[in-house]
């Protein structure tokens, strides 16, 4: 792996320091003219690549998963320490929090619980449900005045509910830990922090605050690599499916094992980040897990590959060098059909999608609690946006789809509600 | 010097000169536009985030009267001779006809002219005329058309304007303040039912957190008044906002074991 790639993607920058991936002029003033002509250039752009390309086989989920398996955030904790360690060691220090700020999908509460993990430091038991609603602070109580290590508070979502008992709990836990005297590490996502500053002017409470950069193409390039040769050993080229282009160096992925020459040879060379990862940066606004879904989506295998002999190939850790790459196809980004939201949506859904972002995923009981409207109302909405690939019910937890949430965010901001930050 | 007789043949133009087809295409194109305007704003204003309706749904009697306006222009010369003269008889007949047998319609008529240069109420505002109480749904040449929150839809001619005066609660933008009442029994700790009113404000969806949520408080010997002062995301939103905070606001002071206020029915004992 080059030196380039093996840099660390996860960086943490104050806020003015935050950039979102950006898209050059001339590309943003071209797909603003694809989408006024959408209609016309869809039929001028049906040629033969369209065609192979309907062909594509669906990559089996077993083989997505050794592909592209879930991020295991390696490189973050550390990062999050380096970025904190001039405060941890200053005696003095200006404030007691440090607060990490990531948009929905960025992980943030994985990174601080494996930085706690890691440093053995202590993290916040969790008030249940039951005690956020009902104004039970016993939970409070477990927060010790004065430790030398610092607390976590892996997702301050967990100690948030927008209901009028909800509110006085974040209240109570920085007074808490204001007159304490333990330092406090707490991740927040983009839209219960925006939340926080513009109806609880709580910006300031929390003294110093750092975002999440967004991921650029670069990055991503680097962020695929590296879940791709996570792991598998078996050589695999990603080619975009309508012009054949490397969507991935295959000097990375191919891990040594491929005739490296034979095949820039034999297509064109592309230069790299490739403009699929590009594309895919801008659209997902450079969020880890939002990219990472799209990505899994767009894996598509040749239709006379046999799924069931690639995947066992692909899947073994032992493989033997190979000199030829296995090839997966990946959709090019204008051909992936990401999940919209279903016409004819009212405010309700506005509502329910901005309390799910905030809470980062609700059960079904609190979306009842919280949103004072009809049940018959709601489970016809959940199951609507269910059926459209908006929100996802995981483990009793109805949440935003990763690939849902650009499209989310879009109808937020078109309902004029508060947006978050990045 | 004998004074000049104006007959209508002279007014009029002859029967074979007056091109009935053209004023049919005429009269059907002016319909046919004046129809488009009123399906296609609105339709375009749905499609187009809520904030843009405040800015083209008023468009729509500016247009339709711009249209009515040019049709009757170009209609009157085809009809009567082009002469000074006959301008000044027709409009003069037409005037004193109007002026008798449609006063009201006529005033109406003028007033909506009027309304549309002057803006008193655009579609889309909530505005109190007579009383009446709603939300500006539709702007015609004569009237204009309320829906209360009732959803009754109320006819209000535009010589409303004349003599009587109209209350507009968001005058063409999309920010309302609303204002919901609760009345406490005067024993309580009012920091906390401040707080606790502040905090219902604050969770409701319907809350823009760009403008200020504000609790005002005022005493009476029967109870004390708490005023939410708050701004709904979308001004249409008024009454389904200020439902929302009722709602809230009863079930968290009752939890908080607040009591509220009733003032107790005294019966008439002179009858």
């Amino acid at each position: 792996m080059s030196a380039e790639t093996t840099s660390n993607i996860w960086k943490f920058v104050e806020p003015h320091e935050f950039q979102l991936p950006a898209e050059p002029a001339s590309k943003t003033a071209r797909s603003f003219i694809y989408r006024m002509f959408s209609g016309f250039s869809e039929r001028q752009e049906e040629d033969g690549a369209e065609a192979i390309q309907s062909e594509l086989k669906n990559a089996p989920s077993s083989l997505v998963d050794w592909l592209a398996p879930y991020p295991d955030w390696l490189g973050a904790p550390e990062e999050i320490y380096r970025t904190i360690e001039p405060w941890l060691e200053d005696e003095s220090p200006e404030g007691l929090f440090r607060v990490f700020i990531g948009p929905y999908g960025s992980g943030i509460g994985e990174m601080l619980t494996l930085l706690a993990k890691e440093k053995g430091w202590q993290t916040l038991s969790l008030p249940s449900y039951n005690q956020l609603l009902k104004s039970d602070f016993s939970w409070l109580e477990k927060i010790s005045a004065y430790n030398e290590t610092p607390l976590i508070i892996p997702r301050l979502e967990s100690v948030f509910l927008r209901h009028y008992n909800g509110l006085e709990h974040i209240r109570k836990l920085i007074r808490k830990l204001f007159h304490g005297k333990q330092r406090c590490i707490m991740g927040c996502s983009s839209w219960l922090w925006q939340y926080l500053e513009s109806a609880m002017e709580m910006r300031d409470s929390f003294c110093k605050h750092y975002y999440l950069q967004s991921f650029s193409a670069q990055d991503l390039q680097v962020f695929f690599c590296e879940l791709e040769t996570k792991k598998t050993n078996q050589a695999t080229v990603f080619r975009q499916a309508d012009n054949g282009s490397f969507v991935l160096p295959p000097e990375i992925t191919g891990k040594g094992w491929i005739d490296q020459d034979a095949t820039v040879k034999e297509y064109t060379p592309a230069t790299f980040p490739s403009d699929y990862l590009k594309k895919l940066a801008v659209e997902s606004r450079g969020i880890p897990l939002v990219a990472w879904s799209i990505w899994r989506n767009s894996l598509k295998l040749a239709p006379e590959e046999d799924v069931a002999d690639i995947a066992r190939e692909v899947a073994d850790k032992d493989a033997t060098a190979s000199a030829t790459a296995k090839t997966i196809w990946v959709k090019a980004y204008k051909d992936i059909e990401l999940p919209q939201l279903p016409s004819g949506l009212g405010q309700l859904t506005a509502f329910l999608l901005m309390y799910l972002l905030q809470h980062d995923g609700l059960a079904s009981p609190a979306i009842f609690d919280l949103l004072d409207f009809e049940d018959d109302q709601l489970i016809g909405l959940l199951n609507r946006l269910q059926k459209s690939g908006i929100i996802v019910n995981e483990n009793e937890l109805w949440r935003a789809s990763w690939q849902g949430y650009p499209a989310i965010r879009r109808f937020l901001a078109e309902q004029d509600h508060l947006q978050d930050s990045m | 010097m004998t004074p000049e007789i104006i007959t209508s043949e002279q007014i009029l133009r002859d029967l074979d000169q007056i091109p009935f087809f053209y004023i049919i295409i005429l009269l059907t194109t002016a319909l046919f536009l004046t129809s488009m305007v009123r399906r296609l704003i609105p339709a375009l204003a749905s499609a187009l985030p809520p904030r843009f309706n405040y800015y083209l749904l008023p468009l729509i009697p500016i247009f339709r009267l711009l249209i009515t306006a040019i049709a009757m222009l170009m209609l009157i010369p085809t009809i009567i001779r082009p002469t000074m003269q006959n301008f000044i008889a027709v409009f003069g007949a037409v005037g004193l006809a109007i002026g008798f047998a449609f006063k009201d319609f006529a005033s109406s008529l003028i007033a909506g002219i009027i309304a549309v240069y002057e803006q008193p109420y655009r579609v889309g505002d909530r505005v109190s005329i007579n009383g009446i109480y709603g939300e500006v749904k539709a702007i015609n040449l004569r009237s204009l058309k309320l829906v209360t929150p009732d959803d009754n839809a109320v006819t209000i001619p535009h010589s409303c304007i004349w003599n009587g005066s109209i209350q507009n609660a968001n005058d063409g933008s999309r920010e309302q303040q609303c204002t919901t009442m609760f009345f406490l029994k005067p024993d309580h700790d009012a920091g906390m039912a401040r707080q606790i009113l502040r905090d219902v404000a604050l969770v409701s969806p319907y809350t823009q957190f760009s403008k200020p949520v504000k609790i005002s408080l005022r005493e009476y010997p029967w109870g004390t008044q708490y005023r939410i002062r708050a701004y709904p995301v979308d001004g249409r939103d008024e009454f389904a906002f200020i439902s929302d905070l009722t709602t809230r606001g009863k079930a968290a002071l009752t939890e908080a074991g607040f009591k509220f206020a009733s003032v107790p029915v005294v019966a008439d004992t002179d009858n």
